[in-house]
């Protein structure tokens, strides 16, 4: 009964909340009776139907959470961490764009087909032996990512009004009448009862699948539907009210901290807790509507609670074996004689093929071929653009390769970590809040958001036996809470944030000489330093106790080697922009074509991050055409999809195939 | 000596001295000193092939009767800014954040235009081309007088600063003609008014200081009906419950508004005092963030709007 009654004073908690944050001037006990003049229509037409649809949508987002980590087994599975919001999300865009009225008729359906398509691969593509990992987290995010910046790309090409876009990416409750409550209160009620109807057998899955099989449960239907039913509800929520994350992943595991184990319960608990805590978050952007300029999406103050809660979860949850053992890495055993040469030869050449070639409306053309009039000048905006893409991309893979020795996890990464995330919260805030100029504060603020996060993040090492994993997953959270802060700031900033918009795609095409030049300087300072440093990370990645031994003061070492991380990931954000995905791929690549040892990796990786990114700068000046692609965007799909089928390689052995 | 005094008297001196000798664009009086956001700038001779990467100096190129060689995001400027419409001869030179820089080096510009949130690339832009560029729209600065004096900046550059003088003279006249209008149809005082372009059914874009309707409302005599506090664009984006503060006035909105009815058919909407009034109005697609003229196109829409069923 306690977990009730506490479930039962969130909800009444939640919602009075609310009421007291939205309750309209002048509104009278009389008035607010007979629900006539504007004070009454305001709380009978907006406030009322706003807390109905927080309790309706955060019921779904929880029961689709709870019952996706119910078949998982995973503390981390939800409709944000398995794609399937921004598979809905990406396909209600396409559709918008492509087809707008049939999108405005039937977004719904839309959302779920995306929802659905996006969901089921993520799963089939970690394999669904082993959905308790954290593979299958990873390949969620991966696609996240993928699927972020294919939307990005069609939001800047379309012309879209960034700032709707991107408060209905980030999911608003505002409400003008009952017609969406209405309309989804009954989509979630069906879906809610079926889903809770068909889920009793869950507790026989969850003696494993095999156990289940041979009770003659028939797993797969069930696992189906069931993921059909969460989908369903997700995506029913998304098509009215935006994309809002971040619920679906609290509620289970406030359940769990509840001390709540059978699976209808459990189920039934995760739909309450998720409809309280949408309720408790959407209360601050409906008390801070009149403070801030710009409308404040109610899923950005999700992911401000949110995140904190999965930090918590993370650490007092998670056991360390269930976020380890994640080796993705399979490929050559031994680094074959001529591969780094061979890498630094190709990341000369695509420098050069990228100063080479440029971008006509007859298609690529050769610098020799142009008229001598222009060369000189074409060279002259090239190489900066060329020289800034390959500084940045080597300077993620080298601080990309520190991180995963130093955490020994190949998911450790700048932007998983949330130092980019970091510093680009600290370069927004700065001009947001203390009206600096963002030409002026770029680099020191980008640099002192970066250094913050990881001094949090060593802090938190130090002080408890954390296992690398469980502050992999911290950093995660933390990325997704400064992201969070990010929007909120950018929402302070109304229009003043579409400046800060163009620089958060990560464009180097407009990178000027002496910026390119001081990347590529930092980029080279930087590997250098970690080459000579690298008897650390060898004996770092192998253990603690075993590098003590060995005679390496382990804290000094791992704050030296951190220093590095947040001077490189800071020089990125501040010249570039924030850039994802190159410091995860090129470090794992590297391993994959045998560059094993320290020393081999970090000199592999640094010129595959480097070729990368050069890659996706020319890439983005071509697809197009004239458009010109920022790289960060290109780098997030190339990489996105470089993950994806990678992952799908691995599958494909694991089964023999 | 002010400027303008000064460069008419350095022009009338030279031109009497050798105006037969040498062709127009030569002469050393046309060398024309232009201030952009990074200090003063000379030019000897009238710009010829001009690329212009921001919407707002788009348009006051076109409505001084210039064709620019190049122009960022055409297709962008016929949805959201309409008219005046871009020349069919000026070539696509892509996105306003990152434009194709390689591209418009093709087009060998001699000049190239950058607005507001260009800055960032101006001086590495100087590589293409000579750059001016304008901080059109700042919270520090009245924006009216900005795009004005810019309007007339540009004018001089290309020796039509008669062209754009005059049509400034124009608009002003038919701005004091447009308000003569207004306060006869409202003889007790111009009613307040607030002017907002509606993002979807449930959220609002609402125009308040220092923007261009703004300037457009001062000069036909209408005080704001929702006073924003100042910044860059002049704009608050508001759930529309927000539009329930406004107590009197009227209320215009900006097409394109296609989930209309949608919101229209609520009783929430219904009660608002503007529309229990029946001040409540629609504008045709306006672009708010333009250039000088479009402060008149704005107050003649306004003024139609005010004046059609007027209670």
């Amino acid at each position: 009964m306690r977990p009730y009654l506490i479930v039962l004073g969130l909800l009444v908690g939640g919602s009075s909340l609310h009421l007291a944050a939205g309750y309209p001037a002048g509104l009278t006990a009389a008035t607010l009776l007979d629900g006539s003049g504007l004070p009454g229509i305001l709380f009978w037409s907006s406030e009322l139907p706003r807390i109905a649809m927080a309790l309706l949508v955060g019921a779904a987002l929880g029961l689709a959470g709870s019952t996706m980590q119910e078949i998982t087994r995973n503390p981390l599975g939800s409709p944000s961490t398995l794609g399937t919001i921004a598979g809905a999300w990406l396909a209600l865009m396409v559709a918008t764009v492509f087809w707008p009225d049939f999108a405005a008729r039937h977004g719904v359906w839309i959302c779920l087909l995306g929802g659905l398509g996006v969901t089921a691969l993520v799963l089939t593509v970690s394999g669904l032996a082993r959905m308790d990992g954290i593979v299958v987290i990873v390949v969620g995010m991966a696609t996240n990512l993928f699927l972020g910046g294919a939307a990005l790309i069609l939001a800047l090409l379309n012309g879209d009004s960034v700032q709707a876009v991107f408060v209905w990416s980030a999911g608003d409750l505002t409400q003008t009448g009952w017609a969406d409550a209405r309309w989804l209160a009954p989509q979630i009620a069906a879906g809610a009862i079926l889903l809770l109807a068909l889920a009793r057998p869950l507790s026989i899955m969850r003696l494993g699948q095999d156990a289940a099989k041979a009770r003659g449960l028939a797993v797969l239907p069930l696992v189906i539907a069931l993921l059909g039913l969460a989908v369903w509800l997700t995506a029913a929520s998304i098509a009215v009210v935006g994309a809002i994350g971040f619920i679906g992943l609290i509620a289970p595991n406030v359940v769990r901290l509840l001390g709540v184990r059978a699976v209808v319960p459990s189920l039934l608990l995760g739909a309450l807790v998720g409809a309280a805590s949408l309720a408790l978050t959407d209360a601050i952007p409906v008390a801070l509507n009149d403070w801030s300029r710009t409308l404040i999406p109610s899923g950005s103050s999700a992911a401000l609670i949110g995140a904190p809660v999965l930090i918590l979860v993370a650490f007092r949850q998670l056991r360390p074996e269930s976020a380890g053992g994640f080796h993705m890495a399979w490929g050559l055993e031994h680094c074959p004689r001529l591969l780094i040469p061979t890498l630094c030869a190709a990341a000369l050449a695509a420098l050069a093929l990228a100063i080479g070639f440029g971008a006509s409306p007859d298609g690529p053309v050769w610098i020799g071929d142009q008229s001598e009039r222009i060369r000189g000048m074409i060279l002259a905006l090239r190489w900066p653009s060329v020289v800034a893409a390959a500084g940045a991309g080597a300077l993620l893979a080298t601080i990309g390769v520190i991180l995963q020795r130093l955490l020994r996890n190949p998911l450790a990464s700048p932007d998983v970590l949330g130092v980019t995330a970091g510093a680009t919260f600290v370069a927004v805030g700065g001009v947001v809040f203390l009206g600096l100029p963002a030409a002026q504060i770029a680099i020191p603020s980008a640099a002192l958001g970066a250094f913050a996060v990881l001094i949090l993040l060593s802090f938190l090492w130090q002080r408890s036996e954390t296992p690398p994993a469980i502050l992999i997953l911290t950093g995660i959270a933390l990325a997704a809470l400064l992201d969070a802060m990010i929007q909120f700031a950018m929402a302070r900033a109304g229009e003043e944030a579409y400046d800060l918009l163009a620089w958060k795609t990560g464009a180097t095409s407009l990178a000027s000489p002496p910026g390119a030049a001081t990347l590529c300087a930092t980029a080279v300072a930087i590997f250098g330093l970690t080459f000579a440093l690298r008897r650390w990370l060898t004996l770092l990645s192998l253990g603690e106790g075993m590098a003590a031994a060995r005679g390496v003061g382990v804290i000094p070492a791992r704050r030296i080697l951190l220093t590095l991380v947040a001077a490189g990931a800071g020089s990125v954000v501040a010249w570039v922009g924030p850039i994802s995905f190159i410091g995860l791929l090129a470090p794992h690549a590297a391993t994959m074509l045998g560059a094993r040892r320290v020393g081999q990796q970090l000199v592999a990786a640094t010129a595959l991050g480097a070729i990368l990114l050069v890659a996706a700068e020319v890439t983005g000046r071509f697809v197009a055409y004239p458009n010109q692609l920022p790289a960060g965007v290109v780098a997030a799909l190339i990489g996105g999809g470089y993950l994806f089928v990678l992952l799908l390689l691995s599958l494909l052995r694991r089964r023999g195939l | 000596m002010c400027p303008l005094a000064r460069r008419a008297f350095l022009g009338s001196l030279l031109a009497s001295a050798g105006a037969t000798a040498f062709p127009a664009t030569l002469l050393a009086g046309d060398v024309k000193t232009i201030t952009d956001s990074r200090g003063p700038r000379s030019f000897s001779s009238v710009p010829q092939r001009v690329v212009s990467l921001n919407w707002t100096l788009t348009e006051q190129l076109i409505e001084l009767g210039l064709t620019p060689v190049g122009v960022a995001d055409p297709e962008g400027y016929a949805q959201w800014v309409a008219y005046p419409p871009i020349p069919k001869a000026s070539v696509n030179v892509g996105t306003r954040e990152t434009p194709n820089l390689e591209r418009i080096l093709g087009l060998q510009p001699d000049l190239l235009l950058l607005g507001g949130q260009q800055g960032n690339y101006a001086d590495h832009a100087e590589a293409v081309a000579p750059t001016l560029h304008f901080e059109l729209f700042s919270k520090d600065h009245d924006n009216e007088a900005s795009v004005r004096a810019n309007f007339l900046e540009l004018g001089s550059l290309f020796d039509l600063r008669d062209l754009a003088e005059r049509k400034l003279a124009e608009m002003d006249a038919e701005l004091a003609r447009l308000k003569r209008e207004v306060s006869a149809a409202f003889p007790d005082g111009a009613p307040k008014l607030t002017i907002v372009r509606f993002i979807d059914d449930k959220r609002v874009v609402i125009s308040g200081t220092n923007g261009l309707p703004e300037a457009a409302m001062d000069a036909l005599g209408l005080e704001t009906g929702y006073p924003i506090e100042n910044s860059r664009w002049g704009i608050a984006f508001k759930p529309v419950t927000a539009l329930a503060e406004i107590e009197d006035g009227y209320v215009m909105h900006m097409e394109p508004f296609p989930k209309g009815d949608q919101l229209f058919d609520t009783a929430l909407w219904r009660e608002m005092p503007f529309v229990k009034a029946g001040r409540f109005r629609t504008l045709p697609t306006l672009w708010t963030y333009g250039g000088a003229l479009s402060i008149g196109r704005i107050a003649q829409q306004i003024t139609k709007a005010l004046l059609a069923g007027q209670n």
